[in-house]
């Protein structure tokens, strides 16, 4: 069991360190599609499409970066304490699936009406990255019904010994 | 207990044959890609010019990406399937099904770029070629690959847990 802990501890680590250079390269890229639509609202410019599909890149970014965090969280918490069924862990896994979700359903939703109010209505288009977002998200939270089901083999077993 | 294993069959019924589903059509869109790099080839041969739309090499690095998709996509129906049959998440089978994965996403982040600037060196047409190991795509797909890794570390913990409590119970 301490062999199993401890290769477990090795590779949350790792997975956290790659989560947080992850939501960092994220952030930036937030960075990136807010300075357009800052640029676009100060000049006063009137193209409204545009600037929504900034804002639902940006939005899809930034729930991205925010969940990629609340990910690196729950990993250093299996680091830390070796236990992945610990309930801190559990939950910040479980807000981390449904902020992917939810960043990923706002941002294809506004891309959609962006796209739909240009003049080429065949160009409405789902976009790629929240669609892959949402289904992350999904395969995230599902993960999470396993660990919620370790936790109570955890719990059982405390309550015996 | 029971409660838990009852309400995580009920709900991985469909995430299995979504996998399923999605493992199957990676499988056909693999197929899809070598019969398209056949024709591009056997056009090329016929012509005897040089390749005209898309160059075999990317042709062939899709096919090799899609197959290696499917493969674990279908590692993760096996796995969802055993769940839903048994009620228990942990088990031996799953943990190497897992390491296969691990080992399947981080293969197919390596071997089809690396199969793409081979197939660049050995055309006789090409007028450059580019040998690029990582992109972007490449790099996701490795970090899926770790990610299982850490997954099933996650269900060998669970594995000896529920093995403890079988004993003493």
């Amino acid at each position: 069991m301490k062999k199993i802990t401890s290769n477990l501890k090795k590779s949350a680590n790792t997975c956290a360190y790659s989560f947080i250079l992850l939501a960092f390269f994220f952030g930036f890229l937030v960075l990136g599609g807010a300075a357009p639509a800052i640029l676009q609202i100060i000049r006063g410019e009137s193209d409204f499409n545009e600037l929504l599909k900034n804002l639902g890149a940006l939005l899809e970014f930034l729930f991205t970066a925010v969940a990629l965090l609340m990910m690196s969280i729950g990993l250093f918490g299996i680091n830390k304490t070796g236990k992945p069924f610990a309930e801190k862990n559990v939950k910040s896994f479980k807000l981390s699936g449904k902020l992917m979700s939810i960043g990923g359903f706002i941002g294809s939703v506004i891309n959609v009406i962006a796209t739909r109010y240009l003049p080429e209505f065949e160009q409405v288009e789902m976009e790629g990255m929240g669609v892959g977002l949402i289904l992350c998200g999904e395969v995230i939270v599902m993960f999470v019904d396993f660990l919620r089901y370790g936790s109570e083999v955890q719990d059982e077993l405390d309550s015996i010994a | 207990m029971k409660t838990a294993q009852t309400s995580l069959q009920k709900r991985l019924h469909s995430d299995t044959i979504f996998t399923y589903v999605i493992a199957g059509v990676m499988g056909l869109l693999s197929i899809l890609r070598l019969i398209h790099l056949f024709i591009a080839l056997d056009n090329v041969r016929l012509a005897g010019d040089a390749y005209t739309g898309s160059v075999p090499g990317d042709l062939l690095s899709e096919a090799l990406l899609f197959m290696f998709i499917a493969a674990a996509m279908l590692m993760l129906s096996l796995v969802l399937g055993e769940i839903h049959r048994t009620g228990k998440p942990f088990s031996r089978k799953n943990i190497n099904r897992f390491r296969a994965m691990a080992y399947i996403l981080i293969f197919a982040s390596i071997i089809p770029e690396a199969a793409k600037g081979l197939v660049g060196f050995a055309d006789p047409t090409a007028t450059y070629a580019t040998f690029q190991l990582i992109n972007a795509r490449s790099l996701c797909v490795m970090f899926f690959g770790v990610v299982c890794g850490l997954v099933s570390e996650i269900f060998r913990y669970g594995y000896e847990l529920q093995d403890n409590m079988d004993s003493i119970a």
